[in-house]
């Protein structure tokens, strides 16, 4: 404790931030923590709100978010992102509309617990069709189209 | 030659300043060099570190020009070839070490390309949710002892209102500095959280520090113009210590963050790191579209930058750009304002004094007493206006008379000091002293005759 108070200030602060660093990676390595990367590619034709709440989708259904699980506030992802925060709004508002999240003031965005049998949308079905068509034209069988679905499904569990 | 080695001694030491925090940008710090992000195994690369060396070089050759052409400043004579040359000087400060910045980022950038370290410019971007900082700051009222020490001074000093009102402005406007010219954003380098959340955190303590710093140190420069007020001498050298003071507190917390980033940051860029470098032109100045963020910190140290491809970015370059154009151009002008003649003369309804633009009369009939000054009033202060060895214009305040207007040249005494009824004062002189006593002497007459009517 002596020479810690005998260190100048920038020695001083490094000690801090490399305890902080140990404590940061072993909260990271003991607890399961809920988070996710986000890719957004501003070059897409793809609405930026749509690659969020896309992505939001996927994670849950692939299990790494789970109900309960908070998303970051639409101010702190827009400030991170740089993305308008009228954007991430938007995105959420989508998520909230479609049932994957819940908002309340206190805990800011949740992800909702899905009853399975939830009834499906029928624009994802359309889009399916469309899916399928895409894949018909570019040649794929419907064996290959079949174990490409289960192949993705799969990853989702 | 007084102003002339005050004026020296507190802009010269700027020069190695900037030289010694831009050599600092030689070293790696978040895998970054002199602008260009680089990988780790680059840091022994022989062209980069001949161009580091180079850089550092150049960076002291400039210093030392700078050092040299100020000496012509030291012997200007006036206050307006003086302000021409320094505001010149400050232009270069500003450009040379930046030219000499951009030319080595460029090299660097060479390199890079050379070596294929350099990743495909992309247009999207990678959020890690566990690293985004939490959105908390300070209470404003922590800010606040620094406001009330400030304008403190008023209740005793109620002359001097505008000054202490504008230095209480300064805690005020130091929070919404730190508050809103603060992007809340990670600092990622790489894919180690941890690492990131430290970063992150060092900047933002050391960014409230630095604010807090500044806010309470501005409200001690208020104590001190009003306690040394009848010894000026004691109030300049106390004025400069607390400048010195929070010049090298801002410097230490900068030093402090840079070191922090240096060395926590000396074993990354191996695997996936983070390279914005498309987004820095120069690696000084941040152009993104795809940002909407209108404030960015930089990547190095402390500090905040603009976003250039903001309207708002676009404006203030324009604006600082402008700045640095008619810098130069301000002691022309105020050599040509002091250049022109003071009129002082004597209408049917009252008495006139003229200089430039601004136009002082009082009429005949609102003045209560006129005495004749061989020499100015003990203790005079500018409040607002100009103060030139050869012109003193607008408002001043002096012991044992208070508030007074004023429009003269100090080397041509006497000065006619007018009180009106309202006790308003008026300190009027001309550049002829015998056309000064003169309109004394017309002036007393003409409302002796009146007192006696």
């Amino acid at each position: 404790m002596a020479e810690l108070k005998k260190m100048p200030a920038a020695e001083k602060q490094l000690t801090d931030c490399i305890i902080c660093i140990i404590i940061c990676n072993a909260n990271n390595a003991m607890k399961r923590v809920h988070f996710m990367i986000f890719y957004f590619d501003f070059s897409s034709d793809i609405p930026l709100y749509i690659q969020l709440r896309n992505q939001i989708v996927i994670a849950i259904a692939e299990g790494k978010l789970l109900p309960g699980d908070r998303l970051p506030t639409i101010r702190a992802l827009a400030e991170e992102s740089g993305i308008n925060m009228m954007t991430v709004s938007k995105a959420y508002q989508l998520l909230k509309q479609e049932g994957y999240i819940h908002t309340d003031r206190r805990s800011g965005a949740v992800i909702a617990s899905r009853q399975k049998g939830s009834s499906v949308p029928p624009e994802t079905i359309e889009a399916l069709r469309l899916n399928i068509s895409e894949l018909r034209l570019a040649g794929m069988s419907r064996d290959d189209v079949i174990s490409l679905c289960m192949k993705l499904y799969e990853e989702g569990q | 030659m007084f102003i002339n080695i005050f004026l020296w001694a507190s802009i010269i030491w700027v020069a190695p300043l900037a030289c010694y925090l831009l050599i600092n940008e030689a070293k790696f710090k978040k895998n970054i060099v002199i602008g260009v992000t680089l990988p780790y195994q680059a840091r022994e690369d022989e062209k980069v570190q001949e161009i580091l060396k180079r850089f550092k070089k150049q960076q002291i050759l400039v210093c030392i020009i700078l050092l040299v052409l100020a000496i012509p400043c030291l012997f200007a004579k006036g206050l307006g070839l003086s302000m021409a040359l320094w505001c010149s000087w400050i232009d270069l400060l500003v450009i040379l070490p930046n030219v000499v910045y951009v030319m080595n980022n460029k090299a660097l950038k060479k390199v890079k390309a050379e070596n294929g370290w350099k990743r495909e410019n992309t247009d999207s971007i990678r959020i890690d949710t566990v690293t985004i900082p939490p959105d908390k700051w300070l209470s404003p009222w922590v800010f606040f002892p620094a406001f009330f020490l400030s304008l403190l001074p008023v209740i005793w000093d109620k002359n001097f209102w505008t000054l202490y009102a504008i230095l209480a402005a300064i805690p005020v406007t130091f929070w919404l500095i730190y508050r809103y010219l603060y992007r809340n954003k990670s600092e990622t380098i790489d894919e180690n959280t941890g690492l990131a959340r430290v970063l992150t955190q060092v900047r933002r303590r050391n960014w409230r520090r630095m604010w807090l710093v500044c806010a309470y140190c501005f409200s001690a420069l208020s104590l001190v113009i009003f306690l040394t007020q009848s010894n000026p001498m004691l109030g300049i050298i106390l004025t400069i210590a607390i400048v010195f003071f929070i010049t090298l507190a801002i410097i230490r917390v900068e030093m402090n963050t840079r070191k922090i980033q240096e060395k926590l940051t000396a074993q990354s860029g191996r695997d996936w790191y983070v390279d914005d470098d498309d987004k820095w032109i120069g690696g000084i100045i941040y152009y993104n579209p795809n940002d909407s963020r209108f404030i960015i910190n930089n990547r190095i140290g402390t500090n905040s930058s603009f976003n250039l491809a903001k309207p708002a970015g676009k404006a203030i370059m324009g604006f600082v750009v402008l700045l640095l154009i008619a810098m130069p151009f301000t002691g022309i002008l105020l050599d040509s304002i002091a250049g022109k003649e003071i009129e002082l003369e004597l209408t049917k309804t009252g008495i006139v004094s003229t200089n430039g633009s601004a136009r002082y009369s009082i009429l005949y009939e609102e003045i209560a007493e006129v005495e004749l000054l061989e020499k100015l009033p003990m203790k005079m202060t500018r409040k607002f206006g100009i103060g030139m060895e050869n012109l003193l214009r607008g408002s001043f305040s002096a012991e044992g008379i208070g508030n007074m207007e004023v429009c003269l040249d100090p080397r041509y005494p006497p000065f006619i000091l007018i009180t009106t009824r309202n006790d308003k004062h008026y300190l009027f002189g001309t550049r002829h002293t015998d056309l000064t006593k003169q309109i004394f002497e017309q002036l007393s007459a003409s409302l002796n005759s009146e007192q006696e009517f």
